[in-house]
């Protein structure tokens, strides 16, 4: 070709060349190199802890105790950081979640929703779920009182400071799982569930990490927010459930109940999921209120 | 269990789904240096730095970031300066009749003679052109990787795309 042709056609065709350039790029990554940045950071990674990761954040010295916030953080991080990749890549299998829990997009599981159900014969400390109670028809768990679930769970329960709102009608208590509920009330928001006002659940788990599972993605919303200073994700839509591994290392699946839209946030290590028909404003000033 | 082997496993996950584009950006970078072991040293950073990382930020250009400033450190100590690993085979367009024996030797040609371009360009103006074409990012993710203004994207890769005329002028094939 002559000078003049290669040359006007270079010029005028040089993007599209670039990037045909750019496809034929040869520099794949080498296998393993996912498992040599691991062992890498596990040869780094200071052996301050001795335990697992939740019961440092839980352990001694309190908020703020050394050495806890960097690890807390890095965990949200890691799961905000997911949350992006659902963005990237919708039809790929992707498992992401905040500490303490999952999220998984698809239909529900088709067998029983919890694998936690109550137990017929509960301890003698524990009430009997009065068929009027709101959301003792939800398998949230055994009902407890107040008192009893402060005294039965690892985490210190927050409840929200408007004194409109006031302390939950039923406490239900499943393995590390809380579950607080309203009855419907002028004050609340309601939920799309009969008798229900409000439902406030609080999670003691860690995130499952070997959780890549084939996903379907059913065009419910997720929207990253900040609570309190602190990430947190707003569903909204289409049925959707969570899996969570208990510190005891027992799985739960845990099926939403469709009782509104959720805010899920975490606090000191503790995972917090508010349920009702709330729009994000009020999910994350009630939210922020818990104290 | 070992304290934090869940988010180190949640972590080996994000590498294996941002190796392939983490060492790209390592390799049209610093084309001299080992792209697979500076992709590795970014990770184990970019694992060290992720609390300063902003949530809801976007991670890719966060981390390629990292990358690049990987790779540049080692384009500097690479030594003997390598060009772009390209593969020979030239893929025929899908939405094109088949390129006849003549035609795929101009492209094969064209594509040598580029190649030869962008490897003689300064380092500065190969990586504004290695980002936006090679890489495919965005303007504002090329701002982010390279650590430069945004303004100064548009700008400097007019004048590296000029320079690479200039080049492709300068020795036609």
């Amino acid at each position: 070709m002559s000078e003049d042709r290669s040359m006007s056609r270079l010029g005028l065709e040089l993007e599209v060349a670039l990037r045909d350039l750019g496809g034929a790029i040869d520099a794949p990554a080498a296998p393993g190199l996912a498992g040599r940045v691991r062992a890498r950071i596990e040869a780094e990674r200071p052996a301050r802890a001795t335990g697992p990761w939740w019961r440092t954040i839980k352990g001694a010295g309190g908020p703020g105790a050394p050495g806890r916030m960097p690890r807390v953080r890095r965990s949200l991080l890691l799961a905000a950081a997911a949350v992006l990749l659902v963005a990237a890549a919708v039809t790929a299998a992707i498992g992401y979640g905040l500490p303490g829990l999952r999220i998984l997009f698809g239909p529900p599981p088709s067998a029983a929703p919890s694998s936690s159900a109550p137990s017929p014969s509960g301890p003698a400390t524990s009430m009997s779920p009065s068929p009027a109670a709101p959301g003792a028809d939800l398998g949230l768990g055994r009902s407890v009182t107040l008192d009893e679930a402060a005294g039965l769970v690892a985490f210190e329960v927050a409840l929200p400071a408007d004194p409109g709102i006031g302390p939950p009608d039923a406490v239900y208590l499943s393995g590390g799982r809380l579950a607080l509920a309203w009855g419907p009330d002028p004050a609340l928001p309601g939920t799309a569930h009969e008798g229900l006002g409000l439902l406030l659940v609080v999670i003691d788990g860690r995130v499952e990490p070997e959780s890549v599972e084939k996903l379907i993605h059913t065009g419910t919303v997720v929207e990253p927010v900040t609570v309190a200073g602190a990430p947190g994700y707003w569903i909204a839509g289409a049925h959707h459930f969570l899996s969570y591994i208990a510190p005891d290392g027992s799985r739960i699946e845990d099926t939403m109940r469709d009782v509104g839209n959720a805010l899920l946030w975490t606090r000191d290590g503790v995972t917090y999921r508010l349920e009702g028909e709330l729009t994000l404003d009020q999910a994350i000033r009630l939210a922020e209120s818990l104290s | 269990m070992r304290a934090g082997a869940g988010e180190v496993m949640a972590y080996e996950e994000l590498v294996r789904r941002y190796q392939d584009v983490a060492v790209r950006t390592a390799h049209v970078i610093a084309p001299a240096a080992d792209a697979d072991d500076a992709a590795q040293e970014a990770f184990v950073k970019a694992w060290i730095a992720l609390p300063r990382f902003r949530v809801g930020a976007p991670f890719r250009p966060w981390l390629l970031r990292i990358v690049a400033n990987e790779a540049r450190n080692r384009r500097r100590s690479a030594g003997r300066r390598e060009g772009l690993a390209v593969r020979a085979t030239i893929d025929r367009p899908s939405d094109d009749a088949a390129p006849s024996p003549e035609a795929a030797a101009l492209a094969g040609e064209r594509r040598a003679s580029l190649v030869g371009a962008v490897n003689r360009l300064r380092d500065e103006d190969r990586e504004v052109i290695a980002a936006r074409y090679f890489l495919e990012l965005s303007e504002a993710e090329t701002a982010e990787v390279l650590g430069i203004p945004r303004g100064t994207v548009k700008s400097r890769l007019s004048r590296a795309l000029g320079r690479l005329r200039a080049e492709l002028d300068e020795v036609p094939t």
